[in-house]
């Protein structure tokens, strides 16, 4: 019935289509039940944990399906364990660490298309190459390097400096920079200026939604990074909050104690969601190319 | 003496093999047989010359039981490990030399020639080197070197937190076909039908790689796929059902693992076996059981994907032009012919993108996951390539042990990128680009 009474597309298809689309409207609510029934079973865990971040043990043993009274005793525990901290060391270090990239990537996209040097695909293939190895592969020898040879062992250093430089980056601003018109470029010149001065004046303002993509991807990732940490860093005022949640136990009681750990997961998930569910288009477009190195 | 008869028995084999290809290729059988005998010279010289001929000394050999329909055969493992060290590099030496060989002149003029595109920077001759500098150093540092340096440690007895090291052979990578099981019922693959079940414990865990790779592939793009399909009809609130969907892809492994052992397990009687229990049914072991416990990873990480999956596929998607659907369901096609001969193929190329990404995933990153939900157990159930990897390395110190498991990795990667440009590189749709 809705769909008659609705106001008619400016495109108004032919009759026949016409009849077709209203049969697939006529079975619409049934899509709405299914897509809720999705909705609410990728939801769950993370509601879960947060129902649980209001409760003690014994009310989660319970299964007590609304919220308990621990939610302050949870968030003093939580408090209690440092996860100021925690939240603070990982937001520098994902920031140092997409800042980085960003920087890197601008510069070595704008040195690939905007500049003749001889071995110019060689240096891209170099670098795009090493999309292909992945940093599980080599994480044992990097971490040898880093501990042993360079003695970077606990310290943010090992965390920022061995991510900055990105393939994954580089590729796109290559190719980001490779789409816009030369004759940009050669008008820049034509006035007078200088790589930088056009890097600055022209090229930024034009990659705007490149730099939006490649910082929500980085940031995502460099925000929930936990291998590498967990094994360069052992000092806790240095840790980062992946690695962190499972000490936000209270310490007290025998066993775990889930309320502060759960309540400790929702946190540290709520920026990384945002940041996504905001981003979503940029992501989109960047993600042409991925693989988050 | 017996290096020298290695390497011509190399060369030998190399002419007789890459010939035989060539001439089945149309090639003539001369040039083939030389190329091979040139990339087995080459090759046996490169895999044996770092290695100082020591596969050829019986005091480095190590021995396996190696059961094949009931017959039971001892294999140096040594040996078997060299013989196909050797083959990988003759074979890369192969194609290197075949490449070169159609291509040099072509590629000897570009490479060194500065392309002549129009809108560069006349003038700045250094500059270019300074904007790139950082960028090269640091994956020269900090993924080039670690990974060459892997196939250094591979053959060196060395320990954490120790800065000697020592030779020794390939020892590494044959104990990775020697090891022994502890507990074989917690292992895929060990009932003995390929391998013996008590040589079968890295087999095992590579296993347990390639059963999370699967499952979590199939789940999360069938499931994917499906509520993309939903979500992607016109209807009211499509795009805050989109957002109420896509977002578990920000969550962290580590959440997930910390979230779903609360779900599953949680001090043994988490939300689901209460859940079951108060509905009158047994629970389950999901946490205890092996294969319980490989069910859950794949359950956890495949949640934690299918937010991405949707995300990708919404788009996809939207793009399969209205006009091929309404012409399908004028000739008649319903809605599940038009699903399978329609938007199937239209998407493909999505299908293949996500794919290829969530096996790299479940290859790779699982690590986080694992090691908050199950922590590689019950015993080493769900332990995958890289949580051996990290076991090993970094709990048992055996650096050499592990540098060896991630040349295998690296093999593993090598073999997915080239699956990847054989597949993407086909057409995959008609008419769509």
């Amino acid at each position: 019935m809705t769909a008659l009474t609705r106001r008619r597309p400016v495109n108004q298809p032919p009759p026949l289509f016409r009849l077709l689309r209203e049969q697939v409207s006529a079975k619409r609510w049934y899509i709405h039940i299914l897509l809720w029934i999705a909705v609410l079973f990728m939801g769950f865990p993370l509601f879960y944990a947060a129902l649980v971040s209001t409760q003690n043990n014994a009310q989660m043993f319970r299964l007590q399906l609304f919220p308990g009274d621990s939610f302050n005793i949870n968030l003093q525990t939580v408090l209690d364990r440092q996860i100021a901290r925690l939240l603070f060391n990982t937001f520098a270090v994902a920031t140092m660490v997409t800042l980085g990239k960003v920087v890197l990537s601008v510069f070595s996209g704008m040195a690939l298309v905007y500049f003749r040097f001889p071995g110019k695909s060689l240096v891209f293939g170099f670098i795009l190459a090493a999309l292909m190895v992945p940093g599980e592969v080599t994480i044992i020898a990097l971490f040898r390097l880093v501990a042993l040879e360079l003695g970077w062992g606990n310290t943010w250093t090992a965390l920022v400096v061995p991510a900055v430089a990105s393939p994954t980056g580089v590729f796109l601003f290559r190719q980001h920079f490779a789409s816009i018109t030369p004759e940009l470029s050669e008008a820049a010149q034509l006035d007078g200026a200088n790589p930088l001065q056009f890097l600055l004046r022209v090229l930024l303002p034009l990659s705007r939604n490149t730099v939006t993509a490649l910082v929500v991807i980085m940031f995502i990732a460099a925000w929930n990074s936990y291998l590498w940490p967990l094994l360069i860093v052992t000092n806790p005022d240095l840790q980062v909050i992946q690695v962190g949640l499972s000490t936000l136990d209270d310490g007290v009681e025998i066993g775990r104690t889930y309320g502060p750990i759960m309540l400790g997961a929702v946190i540290a998930s709520i920026p990384p969601i945002i940041i996504f569910v905001l981003m979503q288009k940029q992501f989109l477009q960047g993600f042409a190319l991925t693989r988050h190195k | 003496m017996p290096a020298v008869l290695f390497t011509c028995l190399a060369s030998g084999l190399g002419a007789l093999v890459v010939g035989a290809l060539l001439r089945r290729s149309g090639s003539g059988l001369l040039g083939g047989m030389a190329l091979g005998a040139i990339a087995g010279l080459l090759g046996s010289l490169a895999a044996m010359i770092p290695l100082k001929y020591c596969v050829l000394d019986p005091e480095n050999h190590m021995f396996f039981e190696l059961s094949i329909l009931g017959q039971t055969i001892t294999v140096n493992a040594v040996a078997l490990i060299g013989f196909l060290l050797v083959m990988v590099v003759a074979w890369a030496f192969a194609l290197a030399i075949d490449r070169l060989r159609h291509h040099w002149l072509a590629r000897s003029a570009t490479i060194w020639k500065a392309d002549t595109a129009p809108g560069t920077f006349v003038g700045y001759d250094f500059s270019p080197w300074i904007f790139l500098a950082p960028t090269v150093v640091g994956l020269a540092v900090f993924t080039y070197y670690p990974a060459a340096q892997n196939f250094f440690l591979g053959t060196q007895l060395a320990r954490r937190g120790v800065a000697n090291t020592a030779f020794n052979c390939l020892d590494n990578f044959a104990s990775l076909i020697t090891s022994r099981l502890q507990d074989a019922h917690y292992y895929i693959l060990s009932d003995g039908f390929i391998w013996h079940a008590e040589n079968a414990r890295y087999l095992a865990v590579f296993g347990n790689s390639v059963f999370f790779s699967v499952f979590i592939v199939l789940v999360a793009n069938v499931l994917g796929i499906a509520i993309a399909v939903l979500a992607s009809q016109k209807i009211r609130g499509a795009t805050i059902y989109r957002t109420l969907m896509i977002w578990p892809y920000a969550v962290s492994g580590v959440v997930v693992g910390v979230v779903f052992a609360v779900l599953l397990g949680g001090g043994g009687s988490g939300f689901l076996n209460q859940s079951l229990r108060f509905l009158g049914f047994e629970p389950i072991p999901f946490l205890s059981d092996p294969w319980w416990a490989r069910v859950s990873v794949v359950a956890a990480a495949a949640w934690n994907k299918l937010g991405f999956n949707v995300l990708i596929y919404i788009a996809a998607l939207q793009a399969v032009p209205r006009e091929l659907m309404e012409a399908a369901s004028i000739d008649g096609a319903n809605a599940w012919k038009r699903f399978l001969n329609v938007t199937i193929p239209m998407i493909s190329p999505y299908i293949f993108f996500v794919v290829f990404l969530n096996l790299n995933y479940s290859f790779f990153d699982l690590y986080a996951v694992i090691d908050n939900l199950t922590e590689g157990g019950p015993v080493n159930a769900t332990t995958n390539l890289v949580v051996d990897v990290i076991r090993i390395g970094v709990e048992s110190r055996d650096i050499g042990k592990a540098a060896a498991q991630s040349i295998v990795l690296f093999i593993v990667v090598i073999g997915l990128t080239y699956m990847q440009f054989r597949v993407m590189g086909r057409r995959v749709t008609y008419g769509a680009d």
